[in-house]
């Protein structure tokens, strides 16, 4: 299928291959024959979708994530799949930067549930609002999961929103947006950032302030705020329960009956137990255990503690981002609890590769285009602000 | 503690190795002390981030079907449908 794909995009290439320059083309002809690629765990009908778990490891959806159908009608071509964290929720992957970074394809596009790749410090990556972008197709799904796009340029993730952006039946926290992201880009109305006292890692923390310095001598007003820290070393702990709740719960349908890997066994009851403890990982299942033990009617409390802690954070940030457009922190390889806010609150957030570290510029639930005009200045100027 | 992993265990249908439940035993304890240790909100729980009540649900009408085949390809079938142990004795 790969094959095939491939001798589609050459064959487009060739129908239009006076505009070879695909970044342009991104820009100007909607998509057509730029190959792409997607994470694994991302439903694609006939081409195989494993979800980087051995009980789906030949699975062929038979239907298409709504932005996969999205892509495909704009004549951008699928030209792989890339390897994933075991269904989303085990240990960071970045394939899909990779495969951007090392200029195989103009984006990708993944499905995550934590703020691993954006905690990349090399590459664009865009996490737009919760409901802004259909979740219809991605696997396992949880309050935190959402679409990212990583990119080359702030203007393909502008663009790329743009075409994936809108109402879907399939998913109903998604609503109409007649928001042009790219037209507005260059539009900047805002320019009030603030910053956390504290970093969460303890190296190029120099780098970080030279950086702000001089977003500060180009035109950006940035304050410091003290966060609660108690409050914010809550945050992965929090995240993590509630993460793992939601999976046992939505990993449920992976019995290796209708679909999957069927394992061995004389009664139905069997067959699943043994499909799933040979088809799921040891670290998974694992993970999967500590979600059900919050489920149970005797921890039960500390789910919905952690649920209430989530409030917490999300309503001290909201009252930030009434005076503040943006939240920005520095990335450096490591997914703090800054970066995890933006999974909490379902913010739009992206992370813009510096010379030895990241940026991380995070807004308001649906103020994506806000965030993309700042970021696309800060992006623009970045041979200047290289630190 | 092992018997409340096992009764997990029991509701997700799977099994793990013996290893594991020391693992998931120390992972448990560290996250409750966290838990304890923060003094609970007087706050409304949040479930997503945008408030479920102000949406309308879709009309049950079917968009897209898929033929039979194609549904049981991913399963072990027989005759069209999918074939799993006698239930009835």
């Amino acid at each position: 299928m790969i094959k095939k794909s491939i001798k589609e995009t050459v064959k487009n290439a060739h129908i239009i291959n006076d505009k070879l320059n695909i970044f342009e083309l991104i820009l100007e002809s909607d998509g057509f024959g730029i190959p792409y690629v997607l994470s694994n765990n991302i439903s694609t009908s006939n081409i195989k979708t494993t979800g980087s778990t051995k009980i789906l490891e030949n699975y062929f959806p038979i239907y298409d994530a709504t932005i996969y159908k999205k892509l495909k009608k704009q004549g951008f071509v699928l030209v792989g799949k890339t390897k994933t964290p075991e269904l989303g929720l085990t240990t960071n992957n970045h394939s899909s930067v990779l495969a951007v970074t090392n200029n195989v394809v103009p984006f990708s596009i993944s499905a995550t549930n934590d703020a691993s790749l954006r905690s990349y410090n090399k590459a664009i990556v865009f996490k737009p609002s919760f409901g802004s972008i259909s979740r219809h197709g991605l696997f396992v799904t949880s309050s935190f999961n959402s679409v990212e796009i990583q990119a080359n340029s702030v203007s393909t993730c502008a663009h790329l929103t743009d075409i994936l952006k809108g109402k879907d039946n399939y998913d109903m926290f998604v609503q109409d947006d007649a928001t042009n992201y790219l037209l507005e880009i260059d539009k900047l109305t805002e320019n009030k950032l603030f910053k956390n006292k504290l970093f969460y890692f303890k190296t190029n923390n120099k780098e970080f302030n030279d950086l702000i310095k001089k977003l500060t001598n180009i035109g950006f007003i940035i304050e410091e705020i003290d966060f609660d820290s108690k409050l914010v070393e809550m945050i992965s702990t929090i995240h993590k329960i509630i993460l793992m709740v939601e999976a046992s719960s939505s990993s449920a349908n992976l019995t290796g009956i209708p679909f999957g890997k069927r394992g061995k066994g004389n009664s139905i009851e069997d067959i699943i137990i043994d499909s799933r403890t040979n088809g799921l990982s040891e670290i998974l299942k694992r993970n999967l255990v500590i979600g059900n033990y919050f489920l149970q009617k005797d921890n039960k409390e500390t789910y919905l503690k952690a649920q209430k802690i989530r409030s917490l954070v999300v309503q001290e940030m909201n009252k930030l981002f009434k005076k503040y457009a943006c939240f920005i922190s520095p990335v450096n390889n490591v997914q703090t609890e800054e970066l995890l806010i933006a999974n909490l609150g379902g913010y739009p957030s992206i992370t813009l590769p510096f010379k030895n570290i990241g940026l991380n510029i995070t807004s308001s639930l649906f103020n994506d285009c806000k965030l993309l005009q700042i970021a696309y200045i800060i992006d623009s100027l970045g041979v200047d602000i290289n630190v | 503690m092992k018997d409340i992993i096992k009764h997990s265990l029991k509701d997700l249908m799977f099994e793990i190795e013996n290893n594991s439940y020391k693992i998931i035993e120390k992972e448990i304890e560290e996250i409750t002390k966290k838990m304890e240790d923060f003094k609970e909100p007087n706050i409304e729980p949040m479930i997503y981030p945008i408030n479920l009540e102000t949406f309308e649900l879709r009309e049950d009408e079917v968009e897209e079907e898929y033929n039979l085949e194609e549904i049981l390809k991913n399963s072990t079938s027989y005759l069209n449908q999918v074939k799993v142990p006698k239930v009835i004795e």
